[in-house]
């Protein structure tokens, strides 16, 4: 199912009409670039005493926030409340029946419903050079921000878009984007490859960068520029993609690998640059030992993506043996090769930074150098198992959500009881050692083989060496796959 | 004519909910086909698979030969669908809005408006073309949307209850544009309530009940079938029961319905026997008011297909 790509006049012209058409834009450029300089005369009148240059840096600063504010709530609120108009009055089903392409469409309501917020930003920036100039302050930061927010925007805005084709009825991006900031430093010391996919590292530098207080590399900033606007491609497309067939998942075998891919990258990359951004920017102030939570947090977090992808191609799979079309070849192949695909993948993108890591944070008192390739060994091997267990057992549990409980959101129930899977063996192994604890001074409180019957468990488990056994709680979970892929069998056999 | 519009086995389920089961059939070009049946029977949800809007649970819809949901851009190019409920955008002008669709369409400025200008005044909206949608009537709103289907010229046509919202002027103008594009060689399908309105202009009728195509026939046959019964309505001036009993006593006579003193029966005999019945209903002492011969309608092969109202 390939469609040729057009540019979306016909949606852009449609979108400029209902935002006002010439006279209402007009009005509002005007208006605002008036009232922006009207602002920046105001307050060098109100401090003519202090040089100028200081008054234009605090206007600059007023003026990157707003750019923040402009690009990320004012943009994703523009697309959300234009597909949502679509969604109530029906109109997108209207788009659904002409020949205009997925993307075309969904390019459609990005650029042609947050006009106004490009013309926002762009007479900000504007003025903010104009100041620059004016007060002989440099531009290259004043750019290098601008450039880092557009692209922390572009993908964020292509993500909204891909949430308002895949609900139902389309919720607003508010206030994810507001709790998303508001968590934004723990996410990103805990997930840095979260920070970038979220369009944190873009919003939160490219403000600092445009004020001049964090200096941004060349290749850092083409890095982070290039990643947002593949991430912005990848939900486009998978936006297109649900906007044709809301039936079927949006990611395809093929595409949730890419996905995987790039999403290793970026977690990969996360780390990596969470240590050169803090000892460049933040002069020295990293802590080593926050890479070693940082890298199991972020392997499980791919373990949580290549489950997502491994579900996607089991729905697809299942939706086409029942009669559905397939959008292409790829939606026609089990999902088996994908699950050893995606744990390939997982493996072979973070396995030098995994040892890297690994290597300079366990201590030597914990395994003895001459045992590290034996050690590692045995560490991927768990991470490889659990990997593929987990994913097993996601493609068991989704099938007999489907077939057997019969349940109408398979997704939720599936991502429901996975979670219980992997985070009751953990939390009854914390009790059931607290309570041995309090019964008996001299008891251990030491984690026992209950936490790796949970694959994240066994996952960091193997990863900072804990002193527990990890072949038994990996035989649990084979034998946890191995029920829910019999049930799966027996249901699917009885529809 | 080839076949335009091909259903297989198409069956659409809503959780326990078997909207539409196992409907199969041809469409070839020139055929009008009537969508009749209760509320709940399926019709929309069948015409919406068709237009490419719903996946089937099974079975696969066809345009040109190409599934419906595969080969988007080449058959949404050959499908104009009109929905029950209008899909607009209530500020932009009538005018504004055809062009929008026409453009999404990828026509030629020029082409647009002499398509706009065509349907503008076939639908009577020539005066409305600057009038913004949310300011018009419900009937006027159901010729804009059925403006929006015809303006790309498509092969094949889905109108869900197109006549509904029009005014009588409005539902004459209508069939013969239907009758016209049939004519031209669309293969065309209406979903519809007002029987009286699909016996002009349908070729075929179909009758849907709880998702299941339960009568499909041309409509000249039909009205074959329902002619050869021969209704007749009669008229008492009382409403004994015994003139019952005298009627269907008679040979020939069947069917035989009483509603006070109103009679209704069929009477398969020839139609200069039916002085004959009048004269022996007369002579037996049935004090008639009235006698004719019931014109047959749609509407009485719709009551006497055995379909059921969905609860």
């Amino acid at each position: 199912m390939s469609e040729r790509f057009q540019l979306p006049t016909a949606m852009w012209a449609v979108q400029y009409a209902l935002l006002g058409g010439h006279r209402r834009t007009m009005m509002f450029v005007f208006g605002y670039a008036g009232l922006l300089t009207v602002g920046v005369f105001i307050v060098r009148r109100m401090f003519l005493a202090t040089p100028f240059p200081t008054v234009a840096a605090w206007c600059l600063n007023a003026l990157a926030g707003i750019q923040v504010v402009i690009a990320m709530l004012g943009g994703c609120n523009a697309i959300h409340r234009a597909i949502l108009r679509d969604f109530e009055n029906k109109m997108i089903e209207s788009h659904r029946i002409t020949p205009m392409s997925g993307t075309g469409v969904c390019l459609g309501y990005m650029f042609g419903s947050a006009l106004q917020v490009m013309v926002s930003f762009s007479i900000t920036l504007v003025v903010a050079v104009g100041l620059t100039l004016a007060a002989g302050l440099p531009l290259l930061p004043l750019l290098q921000g601008n450039l880092l927010i557009l692209s922390g925007a572009l993908s964020l805005w292509s993500a909204v878009v891909f949430a308002g084709m895949r609900l139902k009825k389309p919720i607003s991006p508010a206030p994810i984007l507001i709790g998303v900031s508001v968590f934004s430093v723990p996410i990103m010391m805990g997930l840095p490859g979260a920070g970038l996919l979220l369009g944190l590292y873009p919003t939160i530098f490219g403000f600092s960068v445009a004020t001049g207080t964090m200096p941004i590399p060349d290749l850092a900033l083409i890095v982070v520029v290039l990643v947002n606007v593949v991430f912005a491609f990848l939900w486009l497309g998978a936006a297109a993609v649900k906007y044709r067939r809301p039936d079927l998942p949006a990611l395809s075998g093929r595409r949730g690998l890419v996905f995987l891919f790039l999403w290793l990258v970026v977690a990969t990359g996360g780390v990596l640059a969470y240590e050169y951004i803090t000892r460049t920017s933040m002069r020295g102030q990293y802590d080593r030992s926050t890479a070693l939570t940082q890298w199991v947090a972020t392997i499980i977090a791919s373990l949580v993506v290549a489950t997502v992808v491994t579900l996607c191609t089991t729905q697809c799979h299942w939706l086409i043996h029942q009669g559905r079309s397939a959008r292409s070849a790829w939606d026609r192949i089990s999902p088996a090769p994908f699950r050893l695909a995606a744990m390939v993948l997982v493996l072979a993108v973070m396995g030098g930074l995994g040892f890297g890591i690994w290597k300079d944070l366990i201590p030597g008192y914990k395994v003895d150098p001459d045992e590290w390739p034996r050690a590692l060994a045995r560490i991927w091997c768990v991470t490889a198992l659990a990997l593929l267990l987990t994913m097993i057992t996601a493609h068991g549990v989704f099938l007999s959500a489907l077939t057997v409980l019969r349940v109408k959101s398979a997704w939720a129930t599936t991502l429901g009881l996975l979670l219980a899977i992997w985070a009751l063996p953990p939390i009854l192994d914390v009790v059931l050692s607290n309570v041995i604890a309090s019964r008996d001074t001299f008891a251990s409180t030491a984690y026992t083989w209950l936490f790796a019957c949970s694959a994240p468990g066994a996952i960091g488990a193997a990863w900072t060496v804990l002193d527990i056994k990890l072949f038994p709680g990996l035989a649990v979970q084979g034998a946890l796959a191995v029920l829910v892929t019999l049930l799966a069998r027996r249901g699917r056999t009885a529809t | 004519m080839s076949t335009l519009l091909t259903a297989e086995n198409i069956r659409v389920e809503f959780g326990p909910l078997v909207a539409v089961r196992d409907v199969s059939f041809d469409l070839p070009g020139g055929q009008l086909l009537g969508l009749v049946g209760p509320n709940g029977a399926g019709k929309t949800t069948l015409l919406r698979v068709l237009a490419g809007l719903l996946a089937p649970t099974r079975g696969v819809a066809r345009i040109l030969g190409k599934p419906v949901l595969g080969e988007h851009e080449i058959v949404r190019q050959h499908v104009g669908f009109a929905p029950d409920t209008p899909p607009a955008y209530e500020d932009l002008t009538i005018e504004r809005f055809l062009l929008f669709i026409a453009g999404a369409y990828d026509l030629s400025s020029q082409e647009a408006h002499e398509r706009l200008d065509f349907w503008l005044e076939r639908l009577w909206l020539t005066d409305k073309r600057h009038t913004p949608i949310k300011h018009l009537s419900k009937g006027m709103r159901q010729r804009v949307t059925l403006a929006r289907a015809f303006l790309p010229r498509p092969h094949i046509l889905l109108l869900d209850e197109p006549l509904a919202g029009l005014d009588p002027a409005g539902r004459i103008e209508l069939r013969g544009v239907l009758s016209m594009l049939r004519d031209q060689g669309c293969a065309v399908i209406v979903s519809s309530h007002i029987l009286s309105d699909l016996e002009e202009v349908a070729t075929h009728i179909a009758i849907i009940e709880q998702g299941r195509i339960l009568q499909w026939s041309e409509t000249s046959s039909l009205f074959q079938d329902e002619r050869a019964r021969q209704p007749y309505r009669l008229e008492t001036i009382d409403d004994r029961k015994s003139y019952r009993e005298v009627l269907a006593a008679i040979d020939g006579v069947s069917q035989v319905n009483c509603n006070g003193c109103s009679y209704r029966f069929d009477f398969h005999a020839e139609n200069g026997k039916a002085a004959e019945l009048l004269r022996v209903l007369v002579e037996q002492g049935v004090p008639v008011v009235s006698f004719s011969k019931v014109k047959t309608s749609l509407e009485d092969a719709y009551l006497r297909s055995g379909v059921k109202q969905v609860d």
